[in-house]
């Protein structure tokens, strides 16, 4: 490596970092009550050796009966006994893990295609990447999954190279530890190693000496996850988040019955059949991942998974990304299948999921849009030898890449504070004020609100197991529907959602950053 | 969002060549969704399309750019102010014979031919649950 391109790198990642890092606190603004819920969690386990649930040292966690996994769990007990409980210390991991897969993504193209100002490059788009930089700046397991992921790829390149043993055991449990990092993982990772062992087969058959004994220990490590998978827990979990409920076809059918006329109601019969419809679901949000309004002009319409004013990639990429696709040809057959497999395999984890497309369950695509985009780049770079164009390029380029940042730092964290459950900081923050005076605090259960309450008192877990506390109260504190009928209580402070109207004496209005009203606190009762 | 950023500023990133670009964008990329054309063109007629493109992508001075030509011609034509069943016809026209410039590849192997059928099949029942079969039965069953 040169010294300019040693210095290329340097400031690349020290831009990835900074865009990563850059008031990670306060922007997204507010806490998602996942994020929340981690954090809890992750502190009680400090505190404990428990999660709030009072399960020790969890291999699975709770949470709010979605059972989430535990690596990101466990990852925040040392940034939350360093930082404290707050939403850096929560977010943190992610950044870290975000940051740290940029040095590593260009080992990774390095390894690939042995060419070095491709890696850079490709480093430089994944490091500015929208899709990237997103999911690096919230409390997102995909993150760091996708970290895990990377590397365990890059060290099974290693080991194919350097085969020993050791390498192929650390290469295997990298990958697993990625499938107990993220859901999506799961499917993607799985269906990942098997495209590689079709791609290195002979490689593999001549080293099965030193993969056999890394892989039955995987599969040791990988067993509890197995066994979760087809638990009550995890069946749970799947079915909650599927894509194919029995509701949904009726609902299908019906429709599809209602606007036919009466030969094709007859023969839909036989072909609007179940499996069918699962199948033509899932082909259309498998391509749903490669809609150009989805990579650049329009995102993940959820407010938390992209800057929904933008795609998911900058528009600028778009033209390199096809130009990328022509410069395929130059790269090594098996370098091009393993990014053929990456790129096939990326959407299914989102497939059997009821939205899409799904910004956080794919993200694994961003990487491989950055090297396109690189190769694009290199490609219209060297058949366009005048210095004009390179320089119209550069300049739309920056000016698209400024125009993001001015939405990701100005408008966001006014604009979707809503999606980040904004506002709970401040409303515990107002009943902490109130509180002493009154012996009961009702607190309308809109969104998990108990857990804001633990989060932002930082409420002694070792207490709240004692107490048995749970989702509906702890405490003085009691989590209410809206509907609920406060009024024969006697006197108690209440928090209510915006629109309520109470009858009872207005203490304070809760603000969000976008000042958007969302919680009324009242006392309630005792003024006759 | 802007209210306490200077008016150049704002200016800067808010403008009419920004929104106009991207609205126009919004508009041509939508004509080449993949959703879009599946409609269009079913998995087999997308299948034929995407290797018709790999063609241009290993030969890019070959007929399939011509094709591809014509499609995105077609397409650009969806967005303008033009009689917008004619328009499309004519970019289903355009998408249905780039697709089709490559029916040949599956000829040439069993298991090409196989795939083939597989991929016919799976376009009927594509059809079948999406708009076109209830609009093409209500048309013949009904006028």
């Amino acid at each position: 490596m040169t010294k300019f391109q040693k210095l290329a790198l340097v400031l690349i990642i020290i831009a990835a970092v900074t865009l990563r890092f850059y008031k990670l606190g306060s922007n997204p603004p507010g806490l998602y009550w996942d994020e929340a819920a981690y954090g809890y969690d992750a502190y009680s386990i400090l505190k404990t050796a428990n999660d709030h649930h009072g399960h020790f040292l969890p291999l699975f966690f709770e949470s709010f009966g979605d059972w989430k996994l535990p690596i990101y769990h466990y990852l925040l007990v040392p940034s939350i006994a360093a930082f404290g409980l707050n939403e850096f210390a929560v977010r943190l991991p992610s950044a870290f893990f975000g940051s740290l897969s940029i040095p590593l993504f260009f080992l990774f193209i390095k390894k690939l295609t042995k060419n070095l100002n491709l890696a850079l490059l490709s480093t430089l788009f994944l490091a500015i990447s929208a899709w990237h930089i997103q999911f690096s700046r919230g409390g997102f397991e995909s993150n760091v999954g996708l970290f895990f992921v990377m590397l365990g790829v890059y060290v099974f390149l290693l080991a194919l190279e350097r085969p020993k043993s050791q390498i192929f055991t650390l290469s295997f449990l990298l990958l697993t530890l990625s499938m107990y990092t993220y859901h999506a993982y799961r499917i993607f990772t799985p269906l990942l190693m098997v495209a590689l062992i079709f791609i290195f087969l002979s490689e593999i058959k001549k080293n099965l000496p030193k993969i056999i004994l890394p892989a039955q220990v995987t599969l040791i490590v990988f067993l509890p996850l197995l066994v979760f998978t087809f638990s009550p827990q995890g069946r749970l979990r799947a079915q909650s988040q599927s894509a194919f409920q029995e509701k949904d076809f009726k609902k299908a059918d019906l429709d599809y019955n209602q606007k036919s006329k009466k030969p094709l109601r007859f023969l839909s019969k036989y072909w609007y059949q179940k499996p069918v419809y699962y199948a033509y679901i899932s082909i259309n949000e498998y391509f749903d991942h490669f809609s150009p309004s989805f990579l650049f002009l329009r995102g993940d319409r959820i407010g938390r998974h992209s800057q929904v004013d933008m795609g998911q990639l900058h528009l600028f990429e778009a033209p390199l990304i096809i130009a990328g696709l022509f410069a395929l040809s130059k790269l090594n057959k098996k370098t091009l299948w393993i990014l053929g497999a990456w790129i096939l395999l990326a959407p299914i984890p989102a497939v059997i999921v009821n939205v899409t497309p799904h910004a956080n369950r794919t993200l694994q695509l961003a990487p491989i849009f950055a090297f396109l985009s690189a190769l694009g780049t290199v490609l219209v770079f060297s058949k366009i030898k005048s210095v004009l164009p390179h320089t119209v390029i550069i300049v739309i380029a920056t000016y698209y890449f400024i125009s993001y940042l001015h939405l990701l730092f100005v408008h966001y964290p006014v604009k979707f504070s809503p999606d980040w459950q904004d506002g709970n900081r401040q409303m515990v923050q107002n009943v902490q004020k109130f509180q002493d005076k009154f012996d009961e605090v009702y607190i309308t259960n809109g969104s998990e609100a108990y857990i804001y309450l633990l989060f932002y008192l930082k409420y002694d877990p070792k207490k709240f197991i004692a107490e048995g506390g749970t989702k509906d109260g702890f405490d003085k504190y009691v989590f209410v529907e809206s509907s609920y009928d406060l009024y024969n209580k006697g006197r108690l402070l209440y928090v209510s959602p915006s629109w309520q109207r109470v009858d009872g004496k207005k203490l304070a209005n809760i603000y969000d950053t976008g000042d958007r009203l969302v919680y009324g606190i009242w006392e309630v009762g005792g003024q006759d | 969002m802007d209210k306490n950023k200077s008016a150049l500023a704002s200016k800067f990133f808010h403008n009419k060549l920004t929104a106009t670009i991207n609205q126009l964008s919004l508009s041509y990329v939508s004509t080449a969704s993949p959703r879009f054309l599946l409609e269009i063109l079913g998995p087999l007629g997308l299948a034929l399309s995407l290797i018709s493109f790999s063609k241009i992508i290993k030969k890019p001075k070959s007929i399939y750019t011509l094709g591809l030509g014509a499609v995105v011609i077609a397409s650009l034509l969806l967005i303008l102010p033009i009689d917008p069943r004619k328009t499309f016809y004519l970019a289903a026209i355009a998408n249905y014979c780039f697709s089709i410039m490559s029916a040949s590849y599956f000829a040439k192997t069993k298991l090409r031919a196989f795939t083939f059928l597989v991929l016919l099949l799976a376009s009927f029942w594509y059809f079948a649950l999406s708009w076109q079969m209830t609009a093409i039965c209500n048309e013949i069953f009904f006028n």
